[in-house]
């Protein structure tokens, strides 16, 4: 399916309960499809570009298991989460009450693997702009990085 | 008799009973407060009954406790057909925060699924969500097993914009 997919079916009105189980076959077919064609790749930014289609993140929510405190909205740091005013919320089905965000991963600028989604790296970047400089690699690679620095002799260049 | 042709005969005036499964109550107080005067569901033939035996519609609130479970099974088998239950609050929709705790079952679904044992059938379940749920989202909870009006939720996939 892709990202532009689903953006695409985000602007028709329909009722994706009932797609829900199209979307899951589209979705693990391509899903499957795109992990085996970058093993098949030899150029490592067509590897990066078949992987994209099998890393997605999704945030799920159940209306249902709230109580509306409203304590997620508070501490929410980057001022995303909204509290519903909707209070006519009543569903013959559960599933009907459910609400699903899907964000884009960001990937290690050095090995390449997934490891945060893009929004939080921007908000991370836009706060603090010392982190610019190690905000696209991930924990792993950032780790082995500062101890090859902390093994380097007096007056060696990386 | 198709269930269409049933929930039809109950229509002009559904009688409530009020199933509290170990709730904290405050549920039940907006559950009054819907029927009492200022909210005022008698006005759409809403009326408390007594018993079970008597009532169309059950309002269910509470994380069902293991303590409450025996009789809640028994005021459901005695409830004539058809049987629509209205699932009032967080804790009785999915637990809320009681969805993992020993001396409750988790929210009505698994409640759902020892009826499916003792061959308790249910016409129609409606889940209204809220702690506690408004007055006003328990009438239109209410309303909508009955055909009154449409439901206005439904499931909703967002795509985080990237700019």
């Amino acid at each position: 399916m892709g990202i532009y997919g689903l953006y695409l079916l985000s602007h028709y009105s329909v009722n994706t309960s009932t797609y829900a189980y199209t979307l899951m076959i589209c979705g693990s077919v391509t899903a499957i499809y795109g992990g085996l064609q970058a093993l098949a790749q030899i150029d490592i930014k067509r590897i990066l570009a078949y992987s994209i289609t099998s890393h997605m993140s999704t945030i799920a929510i159940i209306l249902g298991l709230c109580i509306f405190c409203g304590m997620c909205a508070d501490i929410c740091p980057a001022n995303t989460i909204t509290v519903t005013r909707e209070f006519e919320l009543a569903a013959v089905e559960l599933e009907d009450l459910k609400e699903e965000i899907v964000h884009e991963v960001s990937k290690c600028a050095i090995c390449g693997k997934p490891f945060e989604t893009i929004a939080q790296v921007k908000y991370v970047r836009d706060s603090q702009l010392i982190t610019e400089k190690y905000v696209y690699v991930c924990p792993d690679c950032r780790s082995k990085r500062a101890a090859k620095l902390f093994a380097m002799k007096p007056g060696e260049i990386s | 008799m198709k269930l269409n042709e049933k929930i039809k005969r109950v229509k002009k005036s559904p009688w409530v009973f009020h199933l509290n499964s170990g709730s904290c109550n405050a549920c039940d107080i907006e559950i009054l407060d819907t029927l009492t005067p200022y909210f005022d569901a008698e006005r759409l033939g809403v009326k408390l009954v007594a018993s079970p035996r008597h009532a169309d519609i059950i309002l269910l609130t509470g994380p069902i406790t293991r303590e409450s479970l025996p009789k809640i099974i028994r005021a459901l088998r005695a409830v004539p057909k058809p049987r629509i239950v209205v699932v009032i609050g967080s804790c009785a929709v999915g637990g809320g925060v009681w969805w993992d705790t020993y001396s409750t079952l988790g929210g009505f679904p698994k409640l759902q699924e020892i009826l499916k044992q003792y061959e308790i059938e249910l016409d129609k379940v409606v889940y209204v969500p809220g702690c506690p749920a408004r007055p006003e989202a328990i009438i239109h909870g209410l309303l909508l097993p009955l055909g009154y009006i449409e439901q206005k939720v439904s499931r909703i996939v967002k795509i985080a914009s990237q700019s």
